[in-house]
C-alpha cells in the first residue's frame, strides 16, 4: 500500500482562496494526485520541508510572505519544481518569478488542462534530475543528439551555427518550460550579455527559419512576450 | 529709438527760463531804442506782444506773465514820454491786459497740443498692448507681454504677480519667472493684501521696497497685481492716471480671459470624462452582467435541475459556462489595458525586435480561435530590427486578428503585408469579411464603438486599445475596405535610429 502511495505524485498546494483550493482540490483528486494544502506562506513553507512534495503550486498574492519571496526561501534548498499560480498577469511579474526560481507560471484564470499540462511538464523535469546526461533529446519531432552534436528533423540533418545550437540545446532540455531572456543570454552569451535581448531575439528568428515548418508561424520554438521562450513538446 | 511722449508733465518752469523772458524783453527795449527814429509807439508794443507770445509758447504760464510785466514796465519807464503819462498808463493797462489774455491762450493751446499727442501715444501703447495680450493664451503669456510692454512705457522694471494655481488663498507668483527672486516675502504679502476685499485704486505702500503694486481688477474680481519697480509711487497726474488705469485694465481683462478660458477646458475635460465614465459604467453593467447571466443560468441548472436532461444537453450548457467565463476573462483585461493605458500608466519597454517574432507569437496566442484559417505573411527577410515594446505591439496584431477571426467567416485567409520604406515600417492586416461600415472607418476606433454586425461579442474596445498602443510609439492606424472586399488596418511605425549591430559568430 505505501509503495503504491509513494507512486501517486504529491502535490503541494501554496494558496489561500477558498474557492481556488476547493476547485484545485476536486480536480487534481479526480486526476489522481494527492494533495497537501497550505493557506500561508510559512505553513506552506513548512509542509515542503516535513511532506518533500513533488510539485509545488504557488499562489503569489499570500496573506503573510510575498511569493517571490517564498520562492527565493525554496530555492535556497531544494530544487522541488514550483509552479506559480497567479493573478498577477503582467509580464515583469511572470519574470520576476522565473527568475527568483520558479519553474512555470501560469495566470489566473486557468483551465484544468492547462493546469495539468504544466504539473506533467514539473514531474517530467523532476524524473529526469540532474539533466543533461541524456545523450539524445526528442522533441517535437526534432532528434537532437547531443554526443554526436547532430540535429534531425525527420531524418534530415539540420545544419546549426554553434550558438544556434547552444540555443536549441538548452530549451530542449527543458521542453515546456518557459526560459526568461536572462536565463537563456546567460547560459548561451555568458553573465556579462545578460540585458542584449536583440542578440537572443535575432538568432531564436535564424532557429526558426532553420527548424519550423512554418517560421512565420512558429509551433514549436514558442514565445512568451516579455517573458522569454519555450520548447513547445505536447500536440 | 527715444521713448514716445506719454506723460504731460507738471507746469515747474525751470528759472532759466523766467530770466531768459526777462533778457528778451531786456534786448527788445535796447533795439526798440536803437531804432527808435524808425518805430512809431504802436510798433513799440507789437514787438513786445510778440515777445510774450513767444514766451508763453516757448516756456509756458509764469515765464509769460514775467515777461508782460517786464514789457509794461519797460514800456512805461522807457518808450511813453512823460507828458502824456496819462495816456500812456491806459495803453500799458491794456498791455498788460492782452499780454496776460495772450499768454494764456497760447499757453492752453500748447498744452491741448502737448496732451492730444500724449493721448495719441497712449492709444498706441494700448493697441500694441491689446493687440499682443490677445494672441496670449495662458497668464504666463499674459503676464510676460503686460511685463515687456510696463517696461516699455514706464521705463522700469515691471512684472505681473498671478495667484498661484488659480487661488489667490494659496499665495501670488510673478511673471516672468526670472523675477521671481526681486521679490521678497513681505513683498507679495504687501501684494498679495492689495488684492484684498477694502482697497482703492491707489496702491498700498511699503517702506523699502522697490516696487510699487497696482491691483488688477476685472469687473468686480481681482486678478493679480501689477508690480512696477519705481518705489513709492502714489500720486499719479489725473492724465498719467486715467491712461495707467486703462493699460491695467486691458492686463486685468486679459488675465481674466485666459482663466476663464482655462476653466472652460478643464470644464470640457470634466464634462468628457464624466461621459467617458457613464458609457464605461452602462458598458460595464451590460457586459459584465450578460455573460454572467448566462454562466449563473447554467451552473444553476446543472446544479438544480439536472434531471431528465440529457449528456449532449449538460454538455451545452457546460459550454456555455466556459465560453462565457472566458468572454469575461478578455473583457476585464481588455477594460484593465485601456484603463491603463488612458492613464499613462504604461511606460514603453522598447527593445530591438523583429517584426516577424511579434506577428508570430500573436498568431499562436490566437491558434484556438484560428481554427486553422490560412494566414498570408508577406514580411521580407531583409526587414530591419523595430525599436518597439514587443509586448504591446504584440497586443495590437493579437486584437486585430482576433477582429479578423470575429468579423469575417471560418475559414477565410487572413493577411499580413509589411514593407520597410525610409525609416517606417508599414504593415497591413487584413481579412475577407464584410469591411467597415462606410463613414465608420475612424469611428472604430472609438471606445466602446461597436460595429452592427449581429452575433458578434465584445466591448468594442481591441481597436481603441491598438489605437492607443501605436500611437505611444509615434506611429498611427487607419482602417478602411480593400477593393477586393474586406477590412485593411494599415500601421506606419517608426523603425527607430540606431539599430545594434549583432556581432558574428566566429
Amino acid at each position: 500500500m505505501s509503495d503504491f502511495m509513494s507512486d501517486v505524485p504529491l502535490l503541494l498546494l501554496i494558496e489561500d482562496d477558498l474557492q481556488m483550493r476547493r476547485f484545485l482540490r476536486a480536480s487534481l483528486h479526480a486526476q489522481g494526485f494527492r494533495l497537501v494544502e497550505a493557506e500561508t506562506g510559512e505553513e506552506g513553507i513548512v509542509l515542503a520541508q516535513s511532506q518533500t512534495p513533488d510539485v509545488i503550486l504557488l499562489d503569489l498574492g499570500l496573506p503573510d510572505v510575498d511569493g517571490i519571496k517564498v520562492t527565493e526561501r525554496l530555492r535556497g534548498w531544494t530544487r522541488i519544481p514550483i509552479i506559480v499560480i497567479s493573478a498577477r498577469g503582467r509580464e515583469a511579474d511572470k519574470v520576476e518569478a522565473l527568475d527568483a526560481g520558479a519553474d512555470d507560471y501560469l495566470t489566473k484564470p486557468f483551465g484544468v488542462s492547462e493546469l495539468l499540462a504544466r504539473i506533467r511538464v514539473a514531474l517530467r523535469h523532476k524524473e529526469g534530475l540532474p539533466s543533461g546526461e541524456q545523450p539524445i533529446l526528442e522533441v517535437g519531432g526534432l532528434r537532437v543528439d547531443l554526443d554526436r552534436h547532430l540535429v534531425t528533423r525527420e531524418d534530415r540533418e539540420i545544419r546549426l551555427t554553434p550558438i544556434e545550437y547552444k540555443l536549441l540545446t538548452l530549451l530542449a532540455r527543458h521542453p515546456g518550460k518557459v526560459l526568461t531572456h536572462r536565463q537563456i543570454l546567460k547560459e548561451v552569451w555568458g553573465p556579462t550579455a545578460t540585458e542584449q535581448t536583440h542578440y537572443l531575439r535575432v538568432y531564436m528568428a535564424q532557429l526558426r527559419r532553420k527548424i519550423e515548418k512554418d517560421p512565420a508561424r512558429p509551433h514549436l520554438l514558442v514565445t512568451e512576450p516579455g517573458v522569454g521562450y519555450r520548447l513547445h513538446d505536447e500536440g | 529709438m527715444p521713448r514716445k511722449r506719454l506723460f504731460v508733465e507738471g507746469e515747474h518752469e525751470p528759472l532759466g527760463s523766467y530770466i531768459f523772458s526777462i533778457l528778451l524783453v531786456v534786448g527788445a527795449t535796447l533795439m526798440g531804442l536803437l531804432a527808435s527814429s524808425a518805430l512809431t509807439l504802436p510798433d513799440v508794443v507789437m514787438i513786445y506782444i510778440l515777445i510774450i507770445m513767444y514766451a508763453s509758447a516757448r516756456f509756458g504760464h509764469g515765464p509769460s506773465i514775467v515777461a508782460t510785466g517786464a514789457s509794461v514796465l519797460a514800456y512805461y519807464f522807457v518808450f511813453s514820454p512823460p507828458v502824456q503819462a496819462i495816456t500812456h498808463l491806459l495803453t500799458c493797462l491794456l498791455m498788460l491786459l492782452m499780454g496776460l489774455i495772450t499768454g494764456n491762450l497760447v499757453f492752453n493751446l500748447r498744452r491741448e497740443e502737448r496732451e492730444s499727442r500724449a493721448r495719441a501715444n497712449w492709444a498706441t501703447v494700448l493697441f500694441s498692448l491689446s493687440r499682443d495680450l490677445g494672441s496670449a493664451v495662458s497668464p504666463d503669456a499674459v503676464g510676460q507681454v503686460a511685463a515687456r510692454h510696463a517696461t516699455d512705457v514706464f521705463g522700469s522694471d515691471a512684472a505681473i504677480l498671478v495667484p498661484k494655481n488659480g487661488e489667490l488663498e494659496s499665495g501670488l507668483r510673478p511673471i516672468p519667472d526670472s523675477r521671481t527672486s526681486q521679490f521678497s516675502a513681505d513683498e507679495l504679502a504687501v501684494a498679495a493684501r492689495c488684492l484684498g476685499p477694502a482697497n482703492g485704486v491707489d496702491p498700498p505702500a511699503e517702506a523699502g521696497s522697490a516696487w510699487s503694486f497696482f491691483p488688477l481688477v476685472a469687473g468686480q474680481q481681482p486678478v493679480g497685481v501689477f508690480a512696477l519697480a519705481q518705489p513709492g509711487i502714489s500720486g499719479l497726474a489725473i492724465e498719467k492716471r486715467r491712461h495707467v488705469v486703462n493699460f491695467l485694465r486691458l492686463i486685468a481683462s486679459a488675465l481674466e480671459r485666459v482663466a476663464l478660458v482655462e476653466e472652460a477646458e478643464a470644464a470640457t475635460v470634466r464634462a468628457r470624462t464624466e461621459e467617458m465614465r457613464s458609457s464605461l459604467l452602462s458598458a460595464v453593467s451590460h457586459d459584465l452582467r450578460t455573460p454572467l447571466a448566462a454562466i449563473t443560468g447554467a451552473a444553476t441548472t446543472l446544479r438544480e435541475r439536472p434531471q431528465g436532461m440529457g449528456d449532449p444537453d449538460k454538455r451545452e450548457l457546460l459550454e456555455t459556462i466556459c465560453e462565457e467565463a472566458e468572454h469575461l476573462e478578455r473583457l476585464v483585461a481588455n477594460l484593465l489595458e485601456i484603463t491603463r493605458l488612458e492613464a499613462g500608466a504604461v511606460s514603453l519597454n522598447r527593445e530591438w525586435v523583429p517584426l516577424e517574432e511579434v506577428v508570430g507569437s500573436a498568431l499562436y496566442r490566437l491558434e484556438p480561435r484560428l481554427r486553422g484559417r490560412t494566414v498570408h505573411i508577406d514580411v521580407p527577410v531583409t526587414m530591419p530590427l523595430l525599436f518597439a515594446d514587443p509586448v504591446l505591439l504584440g497586443q495590437v496584431f493579437y486584437n486585430l486578428f482576433d477582429n479578423a477571426t470575429k468579423y469575417s467567416r471560418e475559414g477565410t485567409a487572413i493577411d499580413v503585408n509589411a514593407t520597410a520604406e525610409k525609416g517606417t515600417l508599414v504593415v497591413s492586416v487584413a481579412d475577407r469579411g464584410p469591411g467597415i461600415p462606410a463613414g465608420s472607418e475612424r469611428r472604430v476606433f472609438e471606445k466602446f464603438f461597436r460595429g452592427s454586425h449581429a452575433g458578434v461579442q465584445g466591448a468594442g474596445l481591441g481597436l481603441a486599445i491598438c489605437l492607443a498602443i501605436v500611437e505611444a510609439h509615434g506611429g498611427t492606424i487607419t482602417a478602411s475596405n480593400r477593393d477586393e472586399g474586406g477590412a485593411e488596418f494599415r500601421m506606419t511605425l517608426p523603425l527607430g535610429e540606431g539599430a545594434p549591430e549583432i556581432p558574428p559568430e566566429s
